[in-house]
């Protein structure tokens, strides 16, 4: 690991010029970042460490006037037992990692981890994300890539938690603004070059996500299929939520991951849902729909994800459907 | 050579025979033995330590001088066109350069060594690498990575100088072929599995120490293996002229660490009548980067007609696979198992039907019943895909050869003092199968001590580093470890015998004492009438005829698939495994279970990934090269089946590397019976998994 300097601030402002300077990165738990450093592939010169920061509402998670807010340096372990936010999300966490992991993640950085590709995470493939012109997932090894959005990279985002917040309609809070999380990621094409995978600039630092009143009372449900039953990063992860109103869907919001360089919406299914009763024959037209224009790579080792992501969101719909009477 | 009756079989089979026992080696336990230690369940010595992170490896060792690293070749295949060495030589803290390889060196596989630096510290080392990283230039070439490249008209040369493996031929193809043509049935299929790595928990480590002229350079590679980590060290002490530790990274460990080779089998058989197979023709394709290893043998277990087994062993541009367990028969395992499975389904039998029909193997009848009875396989569906619902659940099973008796030449050095008790010890590290646990109740059985009274060091340094196989750690060891307590014994009864003027004979060594006519000495002042003579080496001897010199076993699985995600649950596997004597039924359940864990784990996971284009390493850590987890883990039902042997003065035979082998068909034909499906590659991943239930599903149900 290359040599770096070590910042610890305890205001939020100490961390914003820390972070500022060039050739820093911000830490968290660490789980991304230091395995991205021991490899080799993130060289940062000043390493700047959140978890000395003197601000308790970046580790809470508590009600607001407008939802329910969670801090960043909340760790998955917290999420997945609060009981303030939706089941979906704490079993999205509860699910992430080993409990390990969960003790040290946090939500902050399960939200900008880098994706998952495993070009980008080794040091001698310099791809499209590490500066390169090339990607070698498009006629190389894909079997975990994205299945949408594939030009010109598809590393699939990695958060499981993004999708169910994208679902939840949350809003992503910074040190300087409040961005909508659909509007969070940035897609490869977008970035200036391929390194940055989210819109922050550099310093600006993810302080909380709220997930907003409205979207604490919906029907909701999470499924994921990963290789693993632990440790494992979901290669599709389904994230519904649902306004039922007299039996009829008047809001459906869903979002998956694992399929795109970005967490996506499902805007096809969600159409597809809005204004009817939720039948197994519905469910099964909205998840096909959600997949229909899915653009595997042109060897199709990863097109199994379609399938695989119908089957999974088929089912997501008729839980969330079905579940409207569970306890969040 | 003295010829021994002795009693040999299993609890409900026994029958005597002559064993020609080699001069030096004590009598074997047989059948009817009563042991006091050897049989008796123990903790593992060093459980403790292990569990709690005490436990001290070769990468923990303190008091090094100077910290290696090793760089290794990102792409394959490569020419090096650039190195300057001198670049890495001036950086910070840099003692030592080592370089592997030379401009103008062609390198075959990613993670081949190119070079070593040692520096005053472990990051100042992994700095320096980095700058050597980025001055040296390759020119890069077009690989073949995958045997399906190997055979493309214009495949890369892999071997210097067009040279081509030459391959195996087994058996008298013509006759197989014309037996399978002329049988009234025939099948055929084709199996594939992918290479797989061998790493160890810890990547490799090596501490070692310049010399004299002499004495060049000590290596210790404790706790671990250390092949490529011991050259690195080895060579930068010299340099150096101080001692040096070298660690690989993990990539490099799972590159160089050996694994699996890649496979491709086409399996065709002719079925008689009855549902005997009349004929088997197997043609392979096996390929193990530039190393040769062996396929499959000729199955010993069954009847399986006129049989005939052609293969070709291709070089690739991929990490090389070396000796694990049963490195040249998983796959060979995997084919043969389910393609058996695939008869019996053509042919409308029972799969252990149809196995009973070709096997009379009193010792697999016996591990059969026994596996069937504890899966319950009187539940099992006779048609596949039976079940209703989304979730089905499904039972398979699969047999296993191999493993064996030990080794000759394995070494093990006691050590008898009168402060200190016994002393064991061997050159090699401990594989995992608790040698020090196991060998010291053999010493401590053959000199009647208590097996806590006698102390065990593995890899210590100047013993023989060259372990027969680890693979049969035990088989080799022990036998070595019986014949020095044996040896050490009886100069304990000569010493006591001329001290008290009674004959040898009489002396008896029991509970801690030495003792003969009412006269007794406590063991270590019986020792001290040794003198200077109380240092024994043992060895281990070549096999003796053996009831059965090469292990048995079968296994069971049950699995759940959902048959619309391809999520699979594997709910319980039964092993029956024969073992030879069980030295210590706890260690030996662990072993086993640990074994299904891998086997398990090569079924369902692992695969080492190679770019077709670049020849890169990309499965390089243990988030892409994945290994079952506990959460992965079923119900694991582990009966080591003692079977009385007299291969070896214990007879003891090789664990662990036969119950590697069969989890993966049991699993794949229990697949096969939930769904219908059948999954003929390895690893049955998700993907794979993923794409045939939703191939299943378009195809409708099949007509019956």
């Amino acid at each position: 690991m290359k040599s770096f300097d070590y910042r610890r601030p305890a205001t939020i402002d100490e961390a914003r010029r820390a972070a500022e300077a060039p050739g820093a990165a911000i830490k968290a738990g660490g789980i991304d970042l230091l395995d991205l450093m021991k490899e080799g592939v993130a060289r940062p010169d000043v390493l700047v460490n959140l978890l000395a920061l003197r601000e308790p509402w970046w580790r809470a998670v508590g009600a607001t006037d407008d939802g329910v807010r969670v801090g960043a340096l909340v760790t998955l372990a917290e999420l997945a037992d609060a009981p303030a936010v939706p089941a979906m999300l704490r079993a999205a966490a509860g699910a992430i990692g080993t409990p390990a992991v969960r003790n040290v993640a946090t939500v902050g950085g399960n939200l900008l981890q880098r994706p998952r590709c495993w070009y980008l995470r080794e040091r001698d493939h310099v791809c499209f994300k590490k500066g390169g012109r090339e990607c070698f997932a498009r006629f190389g090894e894909q079997r975990a890539h994205a299945i949408f959005d594939v030009q010109p990279c598809p590393a699939p985002n990695a958060s499981s938690l993004a999708p169910v917040l994208l679902a939840l309609d949350a809003r992503a809070f910074t040190d300087r603004r409040t961005l909508p999380m659909e509007r969070l990621y940035l897609r490869p094409h977008e970035g200036p070059g391929g390194a940055r995978d989210h819109v922050l600039s550099p310093g600006e630092i993810l302080t909380a996500v709220e997930i907003p009143a409205g979207a604490l009372g919906r029907a909701g449900a999470y499924r994921e299929a990963r290789d693993r039953a632990a440790i494992d990063f979901p290669l599709v992860s389904a994230a519904v939520s649902l306004q039922l109103v007299d039996g009829k869907v008047a809001d459906a919001r869903i979002g998956l991951g694992g399929v795109a360089p970005i967490p996506r919406r499902a805007e096809e299914a969600e159409e597809e849902l809005r204004g009817k009763a939720v039948t197994p024959e519905l469910a099964g037209r909205a998840a096909r729909a959600a997949f229909a224009r899915a653009t595997p790579l042109p060897l199709g080792d990863n097109a199994y994800k379609a399938t695989l992501g119908e089957a999974l969101l088929r089912r997501a719909v008729m839980e969330a459907a079905a579940g409207l009477a569970a306890p969040r | 050579m003295t010829k021994t009756k002795t009693k040999v079989g299993f609890r409900g089979f026994t029958k005597p025979i002559d064993v020609e026992v080699p001069a030096g080696d004590p009598a074997p336990w047989d059948a009817d033995a009563r042991l006091r230690v050897v049989g008796a369940r123990a903790a593992r010595r060093e459980a403790r330590a292990k569990v709690a992170a005490a436990a001290r490896f070769a990468a923990d060792r303190a008091g090094a001088a100077l910290f290696a690293r090793v760089l290794v070749a990102p792409f394959a295949p490569v020419v090096v066109t650039a190195l300057d060495a001198r670049v890495v030589a001036r950086a910070p803290g840099v003692r030592a350069v080592h370089a592997f390889k030379k401009i103008g060196d062609e390198i075959s596989f990613a993670g081949d060594p190119i070079l070593a630096v040692a520096a005053d510290t472990d990051e100042q080392a992994e700095e320096a690498l980095l700058l050597a990283a980025a001055a040296i230039k390759y020119e890069r070439r077009q690989p073949a990575t995958t045997i399906n490249d190997t055979r493309r008209p214009d495949a890369p040369q892999v071997l210097p100088d067009g040279a081509r493996r030459r391959g195996q031929r087994e058996g008298d193809a013509v006759a197989a072929r014309t037996a399978v043509e002329e049988a009234p049935a025939f099948l055929e299929a084709i199996y594939e599995t992918w290479p797989q790595a061998a790493g160890w928990a810890e990547p490799q480590a090596a501490h070692a120490t310049p010399g004299g002229a002499i004495a060049p350079v000590e290596v210790t590679a404790r706790g671990t293996g250390g092949g490529d980590a011991a050259a690195a060290a080895a060579a930068l002490a010299r340099i150096a002229g101080k001692p040096v530790l070298a660690r690989l990274s993990r990539a490099a460990d799972l590159a160089l660490g050996g694994g699996r080779p890649a496979s491709l089998h086409h399996l065709r058989a002719g079925i008689a009548k009855d549902g005997a197979i009349a004929g088997l023709v197997v043609e392979g394709w096996v390929s193990a980067g530039t190393v040769e290893v062996a396929g499959p043998a000729a199955p010993p277990l069954y009847d399986l007609g006129k049989y005939a087994r052609e293969e070709r062993h291709p070089a690739t541009h991929a990490p090389p696979a070396t000796p694990a367990s049963g490195p040249g028969t998983l796959h060979g395992v995997f084919a043969l198992e389910s393609f058996l499975d695939e008869c019996a389904h053509a042919v409308g039998v029972d799969p252990l039907a149809l196995r009973r029909k070709l096997c009379k193997d009193e010792l697999c009848l016996a591990e059969w019943e026994l596996g069937a009875r504890l899966i319950g396989w009187d539940r099992r569906a006779r048609d596949p895909g039976a079940g209703s619902g989304v979730r089905k659940r499904g039972l398979g099973m699969a047999s296993t050869w191999g493993g064996g008796l030990g080794q000759p030449g394995a070494e093990v050095v006691l050590v008898a003092d009168a402060a200190r008790g016994v002393r064991l010890s061997i050159g090699a590290p401990d594989a995992g199968v608790g040698l020090p646990t196991q060998l010291a109740a053999i010493v401590a059985e053959e000199l009647g001590l208590a097996p806590e009274a006698i102390e065990f060091d593995a890899g210590v340094p100047r013993q023989p580093v060259e372990l027969p196989d680890h693979r049969l750690a035990l088989a080799s060891f022990g036998p070595a470890a019986r014949q020095a307590a044996y040896v050490l014994g009886g100069r304990l009864r000569e010493a006591a015998a001329r001290r008290w003027g009674v004959m040898v004979d009489e002396v008896r060594l029991d509970g801690g004492r030495v003792a003969a006519r009412g006269q007794s000495l406590a063991f270590g002042e019986a020792c001290a009438l040794l003198g200077g003579d109380a240092t024994v080496t043992g060895r281990s001897s070549a096999p003796y005829a053996a009831f059965h010199g090469k292990t048995r076993g079968c296994q069971f699985a049950e699995v759940e698939v959902d048959i619309e995600t391809g999520e699979l649950r594997v709910i319980k596997i039964v092993a029956v495994q024969d073992a030879g004597r069980v030295v210590n039924p706890t260690l030996a359940e662990t072993q086993l279970a640990g074994q299904v864990m891998e086997g398990l784990s090569r079924a369902l996971f692992e695969q080492r990934v190679i770019d077709r284009h670049t020849g890169g390493h990309l499965s390089g850590d243990l988030l892409s090269y994945r290994i079952a987890g506990p959460m992965d883990a079923p119900e694991i039902v582990a009966i080591p089946f003692d079977v009385a042997n007299a291969g070896n003065s214990v007879g003891v035979l090789g664990l662990g590397d036969a119950a590697v082998l069969p989890t993966a068909a049991a699993i794949g034909n229990a697949i096969f019976n939930a769904t219908g499906i059948r999954m003929r590659t390895l690893p049955m991943a998700r993907d794979r998994l993923a794409r045939a239930v939703a191939v299943a599903r378009r195809a409708g149900p099949r007509p019956s």
